[in-house]
C-alpha cells in the first residue's frame, strides 16, 4: 500500500482559482501536487514526474486532454502508460464521458457536481488507500 | 385586367407569399439553433466560476482554512445552498437546449424499478427532514425490470418528487404507488400541498412555467423541470399527466414500458 506523503499527483487545470483550491486540499491531505497549466505542460512534467495518479481536464489550452490521455496511454514507458487518470471537466455529455473512457480514463467527474471531498475519495479509490 | 391575368397575379401573390414562409421558418429554425448554442457554451462557460464557489465555500464549511462560528457556518451553508441552486439552474439550461438541439444522449439499459425510486428517495433526504415530510411508498409484490437511462429517469423522480415535496406544507404526506398495467408500468406520485390552479394547468409542461399560488410564496425554480421531465418520459415511450386542485394537492401519473428497448 502506498504511503500518503509519497503519492505524487499531477495536477492538469487551466483555471487558476480552481487549480489553486484543488491543490490546498489535496496538500493539506498530505499528497504532493505538481500542476500543469496546459497540455502540453502535462506531458512535460508527467516524464519529469512519474506522478502515481493525474487529475486531468478536457478543455485545456494547446493540447486538449483527450490529446493527453491518448498521449500517455501509449506511452512508450510503461509505467506511465498505465497511470491512473481521472478526468475532472465541466463537459458532461455521453459522448464526452464515452470518449474518455475508450481513451482510457479510469474515471470521469463534472466539476460542478462534485467537491473536492469527493476528488479524495476516488483518489483513494483508485490508488486503494 | 382578363382571367388570365388575374390567375397569373394570383399565382404570383401565393409564391410570394410561400417563399415569406420559407425564409421565416428558416429564419426561425436558425435562430432557434444560435439560441441553443448560445446555451450551450455559456452554461459550459458559467459552470467553472459556480464550481470554484462550491469549491472554496465547501473547503471553508469543512473547516479546512481555520474553524468558523455558528454564525458563520450558517451564513456560508445558505451561500452553498443558493449556489447549488444556480447548478441546477445551467444543468437545467444545459439539458433543455440538448433536447431542443436534439442531442439529449440516452443510454438504455434493464433495471431493477424499484431501487431507482430509493435512490431518488435518498437523494432528497435533506429536504424531506427538512420539511419532516412522510414518504409512503406501497411497492408493488412483483417489482418489474424496465429498460430506461437510468440516470434520466433519476432525474425525472428527482424532478416529481422534488416539485411534491417543495410544494407541500410542514409534515405533508407525499405518496409513491405503483401499478402494472397493459405492460406498463405507472407510477403514482400524490401530495397534499399547495396545488395548481385550474386555469394554469395546461402551461405546465412549459419551458419557464410557475404556477400563480406559487410564485406568492415560494421564487426559486427554473420552471424548466416539467419540460424536462415530459421529454425524457415521451423519449422512454411513456406518458405523463397531472391532476390537481388548488389548496387540495397533486397527483403526477406517469408510464414506462415494462421489458421492451425503446
Amino acid at each position: 500500500m502506498l504511503n500518503k506523503q509519497e503519492i505524487k499527483i499531477l495536477l492538469v487545470e487551466d483555471d487558476n482559482f480552481l487549480r489553486e483550491i484543488c491543490t490546498k486540499k489535496l496538500t493539506k491531505q498530505g499528497f504532493i501536487v505538481y500542476e500543469a497549466i496546459d497540455g502540453e505542460q502535462a506531458l512535460k512534467k508527467l516524464e519529469k514526474v512519474r506522478p502515481d495518479i493525474i487529475l486531468l481536464d478536457i478543455i485545456l489550452p494547446i493540447i486538449d486532454g483527450f490529446e493527453v490521455l491518448k498521449q500517455i496511454r501509449s506511452h512508450k514507458d510503461k509505467k506511465i502508460q498505465k497511470t491512473p487518470i481521472i478526468i475532472l471537466s465541466n463537459l458532461g455529455q455521453k459522448n464526452d464521458v464515452d470518449k474518455a473512457f475508450t481513451l482510457g480514463a479510469n474515471n470521469y467527474l463534472i466539476k460542478a457536481h462534485f467537491t473536492t471531498d469527493d476528488i479524495l475519495d476516488k483518489i483513494k479509490k483508485e490508488l486503494s488507500l | 385586367m382578363n382571367f388570365y391575368e388575374i390567375i397569373m397575379l394570383l399565382f404570383g401573390i401565393f409564391s410570394a407569399l410561400i417563399g415569406c414562409f420559407l425564409y421565416l421558418k428558416n429564419y426561425k429554425n436558425k435562430l432557434k439553433q444560435q439560441t441553443s448554442e448560445f446555451i450551450s457554451i455559456a452554461t459550459h462557460q458559467l459552470r467553472t466560476p459556480l464550481t470554484a464557489i462550491k469549491w472554496s465555500i465547501k473547503m471553508i464549511l469543512d473547516g479546512d482554512v481555520g474553524k468558523l462560528n455558528q454564525e458563520q457556518q450558517e451564513l456560508l451553508s445558505k451561500g452553498y445552498q443558493s449556489n447549488e441552486r444556480v447548478i441546477k439552474l445551467v444543468n437545467d439550461l444545459l439539458d433543455v437546449s440538448r433536447i431542443e438541439e436534439k442531442k439529449f444522449d440516452y443510454q438504455f439499459d434493464k433495471y431493477d424499478f424499484e431501487n431507482i425510486i430509493d435512490a431518488a428517495i435518498e437523494r432528497l433526504q435533506n429536504l424531506i427532514i427538512k420539511k419532516h415530510l412522510k414518504i409512503k411508498f406501497n411497492k408493488p409484490i412483483k417489482n418489474p425490470k424496465i429498460y430506461v437511462d437510468k440516470e434520466k429517469i433519476l432525474l425525472v423522480l428527482q424532478n416529481l418528487l422534488a416539485n411534491a415535496m417543495n410544494y407541500s406544507t410542514e409534515n405533508g404526506i407525499i405518496k409513491i404507488d405503483i401499478k402494472i398495467k397493459n405492460k406498463f408500468l405507472l407510477i403514482y406520485i400524490k401530495d397534499n400541498g399547495v396545488g395548481i390552479p385550474k386555469n394554469e394547468q395546461f402551461k405546465l409542461f412549459s419551458k419557464f412555467f410557475r404556477a400563480s399560488n406559487i410564485m406568492k410564496f415560494k421564487t426559486q425554480g427554473s420552471g424548466l423541470g416539467l419540460f424536462i421531465t415530459k421529454n425524457i418520459i415521451e423519449k422512454h415511450g411513456g406518458r405523463i399527466s397531472i391532476k390537481s386542485q388548488e389548496g387540495k394537492g397533486t397527483e403526477v401519473c406517469f408510464s414506462l414500458p415494462i421489458l421492451s428497448s425503446p
